[in-house]
């Protein structure tokens, strides 16, 4: 049997369109979206990952953090959409999403998620769920028993920091504790390879280098995979 | 790295118009409405991250999907792991206009999430891709990058378990 009858085509027609999340669920993740981004840093554009498209990357990231800021109060925000579109798609920097669109309590998000990588020795309290509520207290407990994906993207950020900072050992050292999520694993790996590369572990970087590339064939990162280790071990350039 | 700026949505325009599309598949891949909220979240906190990676080789979809799969694969892990109660779908739909239509669609929507509890997890995310989402064969094999011939056979198996569990439904 490879197709489905009648009747099942017609239950298939029937709930495709009928699975809509409750009308308040957009405000609720609008509204933890808002606080991710208030707790300070998590949404740091990734040096390694982002390139030239940085300034872009930056105008982007400023643009959401704009509208989660206004939706949470005003209702709307077409024409803010269609201007920052518009200042995104012609290349212009973050300054001007910002000057235009922000609001106060946005505008401080903005400034703490674009300052490049600070230096920070340890990681912050994991407030990212912190205010959040649930109508099910089981599942609340369970959850917040359980890691959170912003603290991994946390640890990333500090190997990168270590790494960027020349302490290769470090960022490795990092890297060891955040195996947790496999939706940041292209960066977990990339970083990796890198941190590798840094501590003179070239044969360890190459071997992980061609699965990457084989798992990751089309990762922004992998220009600097290839860079950075493919000359380090071949010694074709510096 | 060459930066590609075709966008279709500047990134508020991303959560505004896809909120549902990453909401729903979340939930027809198996996450626990008691954290399709945190998952919806979590999805998008990597689609910012990320959003300047998308160079629009994929459709926004295609690239949504790869992501929010993944995200749900966590969950689900967290829900085996976890004292989370079983999900007997206690979110209200939003589109219903009356009682009779809000009890049969969270009766139709409870099955469906049951019978694609029952097909395996790529095949879940195969089926639910094209025959749910409607997308292409090609699509779906970016989306999950996945090699076509494998997409194909994939959705045959999905149909047969789907239809298998269909029926065993409508006979208990």
């Amino acid at each position: 049997m490879t197709e489905m009858n009648r009747h099942a085509r017609e239950f298939i027609q029937r709930v495709r369109c009928a699975d809509e999340p409750p009308l308040e669920a957009k405000n609720r993740v609008r509204v933890m979206l808002r606080s991710s981004v208030a707790a300070g840093g998590l949404l740091l554009p990734a040096k390694a990952a982002m390139g030239s498209s940085s300034a872009v990357g930056s105008a982007m990231l400023s643009g959401v953090i704009a509208a989660v800021g206004t939706c949470a109060v005003l209702v709307g925000v077409a024409q803010y959409d269609k201007e920052s579109q518009s200042a995104a798609l012609k290349g212009s920097a973050a300054q001007k999403s910002e000057k235009t669109f922000m609001k106060p309590v946005a505008a401080v998000s903005v400034h703490q998620s674009i300052d490049p990588l600070p230096q920070r020795d340890s990681l912050p309290p994991v407030v990212i769920n912190g205010n959040r509520q649930s109508s099910r207290d089981a599942a609340l407990v369970s959850k917040s028993e359980l890691p959170s994906l912003s603290e991994e993207l946390e640890r990333l950020r500090l190997a990168h920091s270590a790494l960027e900072a020349g302490h290769g050992q470090r960022a490795l050292s990092i890297l060891e504790a955040t195996e947790l999520f496999p939706e940041l694993d292209m960066e977990r790996a990339a970083l990796r390879i890198l941190a590798l590369c840094a501590v003179g572990r070239t044969e360890d970087a190459r071997r992980l280098k061609a699965k990457y590339l084989d798992r990751f064939p089309r990762s922004p990162m992998s220009n600097r995979i290839e860079h950075s280790c493919a000359t380090s071990i071949e010694g074709a350039a510096p | 790295m060459v930066a590609r700026l075709d966008l279709p949505e500047s990134a508020s325009a991303l959560y505004e118009n896809e909120f549902v599309f990453v909401w729903r598949n979340l939930r027809r891949l198996g996450v626990d409405s008691s954290l399709l909220d945190d998952a919806t979240h979590d999805v998008f906190i990597v689609v910012l991250r990320r959003l300047p990676e998308f160079v629009g080789r994929s459709s926004v979809r295609t690239w949504l999907f790869g992501i929010l799969y993944h995200v749900a694969q966590g969950y689900r892990r967290k829900v085996r792991g976890a004292d989370v109660p079983s999900d007997e779908l206690d979110y209200l739909p939003g589109a219903i206009q009356t009682p009779e239509e809000l009890h049969q669609n969270r009766e139709e929507l409870r099955v469906l999430h049951q019978l694609l509890g029952a097909l395996g997890e790529r095949r879940r995310a195969i089926f639910i891709l094209m025959e749910l989402e409607e997308m292409s064969a090609p699509e779906v094999a970016e989306a999950l990058n996945l090699k076509l011939n494998t997409v194909y056979s994939g959705l045959r198996l999905a149909r047969a378990e789907f239809q298998a569990a269909f029926h065993r439904h409508n006979a208990s």
